[in-house]
């Protein structure tokens, strides 16, 4: 029995179904593009396993086969990610608008013909948008999946500004920059509810002075840092998010996630607080949010606990409360350095006034304004009060009205060169 | 090894640049050093000793609350040093005293392997042990999963 060749096999067969992955018909080239660059991450995998030899370290070669295993658990979904890219319920038309944006964002510095990054629109099935941050071995790349029942919903577009924040994220280093702050957050926390902290963890008996110099008392908080750390990001995400969709990003995250989205995890903030934080930044950035909005969203508290990591998620949360303000002061300052400007009452209404008569808008300044008069009509009971034949199949109708408008928005920007 | 370039001409070496990647590529290395391979590449082992100075040895104040140490790669590196050969540490000083002494090593071979080599054969088993151990504390660190997503009801 080998470890050794069983990894090997894995691989092969992996890398098999890469290639028959590349037969396909792409509509994009991106979704090829990442293909590629699997292929050549996990033929490096491979090569390292086929130099091994009798002579090879048994510790060396195990651990290299785990690596290559934990690999495949990572990237297979990632493949099948791909497939589906090439899925005709996809709403192909939001494709070029949000890479545009996407290289907007992510690289506002750099000349429109010269921009690097790169789009993946495809669907999920499972009932999740938030899915894929920006992965280290695919650079460049952007993944948005938007679950497959409303892939074509045009509607939820908005949420897409959530997964540019991950790579935002990334690229600016927010990690490294924010962790010291955070660092002291929690630590400064610590020495407050210092009885609190005896009691979670009576070992090593420490003085508070010693927090920072005992790696079994760095032991007991570190996990502290690293949640504050990631409830940071997708706070972030959140309001970047709204910094570009508006009063829309807000709706298509209710849509999807109102009541609550199940049981909390320590990387994410509560539900209640998240929403907290969509207020504070909306507040910042002068989006109206909706009067019974906070009240659509219930609590997801955690399950059993223990009483320890209870302990260790409240530094992590009061943490992320000291660390709003810069969250939301970055937020602007990234999104505005993109020159990405709010949709503004006229335009959106414009564009309103169009899917009334039924027809697609033109002349259309931002995907924002449309996704934002979408969700204008979607909320007007009356909107077609008049075609009531229409007014029958209002959503799907309605949706088709937006995908219209935006291909025309699409039409538009190639026309104009 | 293969020499395929991928569609983005991306240099390989930016690729799987994780701590586990890394120090189990460098872990690798000083493997096919003890073996006696010919024409070693010691890539990886320069790679780590740059990704442990840039994160540990070399921070500013590491002991300082704001200070850039990241509390989550100390205690890797804390866990690797006590998996390993090297002697058990416990306090934040120690740690950075254990890291120099390792990334010296690193230095030293990555200077003069050939020289290196021939004269310390034990303490390059020592490093590829700790290089293993390393990979092994950095990649359960990024999977530690109590904060996964719920796993589906039906889903085992």
């Amino acid at each position: 029995l080998s470890t050794l060749e069983y990894a090997r096999n894995r691989l092969r067969s992996f890398l098999d179904e890469i290639s028959r992955l590349e037969e396909l018909e792409f509509p994009y080239s991106h979704s090829e593009e990442a293909l590629k660059q699997l292929q050549n991450l996990f033929q490096r995998k491979l090569d390292r396993l086929e130099m091994f030899d009798d002579h090879s370290n048994v510790n060396v070669v195990k651990q290299e086969s785990a690596l290559a295993l934990n690999a495949l658990f990572t990237y297979l979904p990632l493949a099948g990610f791909v497939l589906r890219s090439t899925n005709v319920r996809n709403a192909f038309e939001v494709c070029r608008p949000l890479l545009r944006l996407a290289r907007e964002v992510l690289e506002p510095d750099v000349e429109e013909g010269k921009r690097k990054t790169k789009l993946v629109l495809s669907s999920e099935w499972d009932y999740s948008p938030f899915v894929y941050k920006e992965i280290p071995d695919l650079p460049d790349f952007v993944l948005i999946g938007i679950p497959a029942p409303e892939s074509a919903n045009p509607l939820l577009v908005p949420l897409a500004g959530h997964e540019l924040g991950h790579s935002l994220y990334a690229k600016h280093k927010l990690v490294e920059k924010w962790m010291p702050s955070v660092k002291a957050n929690v630590i400064n926390i610590i020495k407050r509810r210092w009885n609190e902290y005896k009691a979670a963890f009576p070992y090593p008996d420490i003085q508070p002075d010693e927090i920072t110099t005992s790696l079994f008392a760095i032991q007991n908080w570190q996990h502290s840092v690293t949640w504050c750390l990631r409830q940071s990001e997708e706070t972030f995400c959140d309001a970047v998010g709204m910094r570009i969709f508006g009063a829309a990003y807000l709706h298509a995250f209710s849509y999807l996630l109102s009541p609550n989205a199940g049981m909390r995890t320590a990387e994410y903030p509560s539900m209640s607080k998240r929403v907290d934080n969509l207020n504070k930044a909306a507040s910042q950035f002068g989006i109206n949010v909706p009067a019974s909005y906070s009240a659509m969203f219930d609590d997801n508290p955690f399950f059993n606990l223990a009483p320890t990591d209870t302990f260790r998620v409240s530094l992590a949360d009061e943490a992320l409360d000291m660390m709003v303000p810069t969250i939301i002061a970055k937020t602007n300052e990234l999104v505005s350095a993109a020159k990405i400007s709010s949709a503004s009452a006229e335009e959106i209404d414009s564009i309103y006034k169009s899917f009334k008569r039924v027809v697609p808008a033109q002349n259309c300044p931002t995907l924002a304004a449309i996704l934002n008069a979408a969700w204008l009509a979607f909320h007007d009971d009356d909107l077609w009060g008049n075609f009531p034949q229409i007014a029958a199949r209002k959503n799907g109708v309605l949706k088709e009205l937006v995908l219209k408008t935006i291909e025309v928005f699409e039409i538009e920007h190639i026309t104009r060169g | 090894m293969s020499t395929r370039v991928d569609a983005n001409n991306i240099q390989a070496w930016e690729l799987e640049s994780d701590l586990a990647s890394v120090a189990n590529q460098a872990a690798i290395e000083l493997d096919n050093l003890l073996i006696g391979r010919k024409s070693v590449n010691l890539e990886a082992v320069t790679r780590l000793e740059a990704l442990l100075g840039e994160s540990v040895t070399k921070v500013e104040e590491p002991q300082a609350a704001s200070s850039g140490l990241n509390p989550a790669t100390a205690v890797v590196l804390h866990l690797a040093i006590n998996d390993s050969a090297f002697e058990h540490v416990s306090k934040l000083h120690e740690l950075l005293t254990r890291a120099k002494e390792i990334t010296g090593l690193f230095n030293q071979l990555t200077s003069d392997p050939n020289d290196f080599s021939r004269q310390h054969r034990q303490i390059i088993e020592q490093m590829r042990n700790f290089c293993v151990a390393l990979s092994k504390r950095a990649g359960a660190a990024s999977h530690f999963t109590f904060e996964e997503r719920p796993s589906h009801p039906f889903r085992r």
